[in-house]
């Protein structure tokens, strides 16, 4: 009998692509290691991940892969909290140099699936694309619509006058 | 009994005629019941027809229905493209924020009203903008000292400018209100988590530029996290107000503070920025107006000069009344 280390299980993407990985990635997700948990005998059962098509599937087994040997997640929301945006390794900078759809589905299936640290990357690397812009910037560069009325704009724009000149 | 005789012949006639007439119905009874069972067989194929018509008509309304969601996840997915998804969801947009810069966190609420919402109210965002009202230490309180603290103590970005070394049990920051640079404020703090403000006025217009800037969200902000129960105090050559060079004016528990210039205090709850202003501003207009002292205020906690006007009473009160920190 293959040890846990060697265990395959099978995943199962939102557009029903199968994708056979080893355990030890796949637990990287807590979504999985419960269900194998819950459920035992890994690799017989087809697992679904129904919010996950099969290429974000993919890149985030990629990560998992490269990440299967770090230690577990904290549970302490907090302890790492104050840490800098720019404290990303540079395997996961280049890792998340992917177009703006698949940065924004990696944290989606990170957020889905329970992948604390994913998650933490992909909100860090979103949190640099903000940084040092505008309002207007940040709303043309995600294609967020300006639900406010242009009353409601001049009295932000007003208070933070002085935000702004700093 | 009178009898009729009819004639043989016309006798057969009559039958005959009878015969025909019921042969002619008889055939028509034929033809209509043939008729009928054409018409029952009609309406049953029609009554069919219907029947399939009607499971057509549902099967076609069930794939309209369906084509109709298909469209509308279909849009939905063009029209919230990833981003607008996860900003969508609180948590996702509160992660985010969080890593960023907190005096971009000003600006950022201008983006849209999502954002707005989730900076103004989500607890560790205002957190991280120096605004929890539950990031306070009430006067009082048993606490630890300064140096136990834990997380320790932090100094707001937005107007924290240098940071001088603890000189034994007390250290001070530079405070620097862009919008009234040569406004001289340092922020005191004590090991026991006490702190005082102290400014340096050269004349009594001076503080109005530092309140109109700090009239903004940026204002509404505590000058440390956790914020501390406060000394305002104000001080300004003797000329300003027209006071002998030796007189020292004191609040309530203010004591004498310094020789020469003059200088006034008044010690209030953990406040924000702005509202420490405006306690400075009523000190100096008490002050001008001559009042040596503030008096309790009739049926609820707290002082005011006597020269304070009822909206200066009301936030007289209210920054006196944070509510408590939990270390």
């Amino acid at each position: 009998m293959a040890s846990e280390g060697e265990q395959t299980v099978k995943l199962v993407s939102s557009d029903n692509v199968e994708i056979v990985t080893e355990r030890k990635v796949a637990e990287r997700s807590m979504l999985i290691k419960n269900m194998i948990e819950d459920l035992g005998a890994p690799g017989e059962e087809p697992i679904p991940i129904m919010n996950v098509s099969e290429a974000v599937l993919r890149k985030v087994l990629e990560w998992c892969t490269h990440h299967k040997n770090d230690p577990a997640p904290s549970q302490d929301d907090d302890a790492d909290s104050r840490k800098k945006t720019t404290d990303i390794e540079d395997w996961d900078q280049k890792f998340m140099q992917v177009d703006q759809e698949m940065l924004f589905e990696i944290i989606l299936a990170a957020n889905y699936m329970d992948i604390k640290a994913l998650l933490d990357v992909g909100c860090k690397t979103v949190a640099n694309m903000i940084k040092g812009k505008s309002p207007e910037e940040i709303r043309k560069t995600f294609n967020i619509q300006n639900d406010f009325t242009p009353e409601e704009e001049d009295q932000i724009r007003r208070e933070n006058e002085w935000a702004e000149d700093r | 009994m009178a009898s009729v005789d009819v004639p043989s012949n016309r006798k057969d006639d009559t039958s005959s005629g009878q015969g025909d007439i019921l042969m002619e119905l008889m055939e028509r009874m034929a033809r209509m019941e043939a008729n009928n069972a054409v018409l029952a067989t009609e309406n049953e194929a029609l009554r069919m027809r219907v029947l399939h018509l009607e499971q057509q008509a549902g099967v076609m309304q069930a794939r309209v229905e369906d084509l109709s969601m298909k469209v509308a996840v279909v849009r939905d997915t063009q029209l919230r493209n990833g981003p607008q998804r996860v900003f969508g969801i609180v948590e996702l947009l509160e992660k985010i924020l969080r890593h960023c810069p907190p005096d971009q966190l000003f600006l950022l609420q201008d983006v849209c009203h999502g954002f707005r919402s989730a900076i103004k109210s989500l607890p560790r965002l205002m957190t991280a903008t120096f605004s929890n009202p539950k990031d306070v230490i009430q006067a009082g309180k048993q606490l630890p000292l300064r140096r136990q603290l834990q997380p320790s103590l932090q100094l707001n970005p937005f107007f924290a400018e240098t940071w001088m070394p603890p000189k034994s049990d007390c250290s001070a920051i530079n405070l620097r209100f862009r919008v009234s640079p040569a406004l001289k404020v340092v922020y005191w703090v004590r090991d026991d988590l006490s702190a005082t403000l102290s400014i340096s006025l050269r004349g009594a217009k001076d503080l109005e530029p530092a309140l109109k800037g700090l009239h903004t969200p940026l204002g509404r902000t505590y000058l440390t996290l956790p914020a501390l129960p406060t000394s305002v105090r104000v001080t300004y050559p003797d000329r300003f107000g027209g006071r002998p060079k030796t007189e020292v004016v004191s609040s309530w528990r203010g004591g004498p503070l310094s020789g020469g210039d003059a200088s006034a205090i008044a010690e209030v709850g953990p406040c924000t920025a702005f509202d420490m202003m405006r306690v400075a501003q009523i000190l100096v207009r008490s002050h001008a107006a001559g009042e040596r002292s503030w008096i309790q205020m009739e049926g609820v906690t707290g002082w005011a000069p006597k020269s304070a006007t009822d909206e200066e009473r009301r936030m007289l009160r209210t920054v006196q009344s944070r509510p408590s920190y939990s270390a």
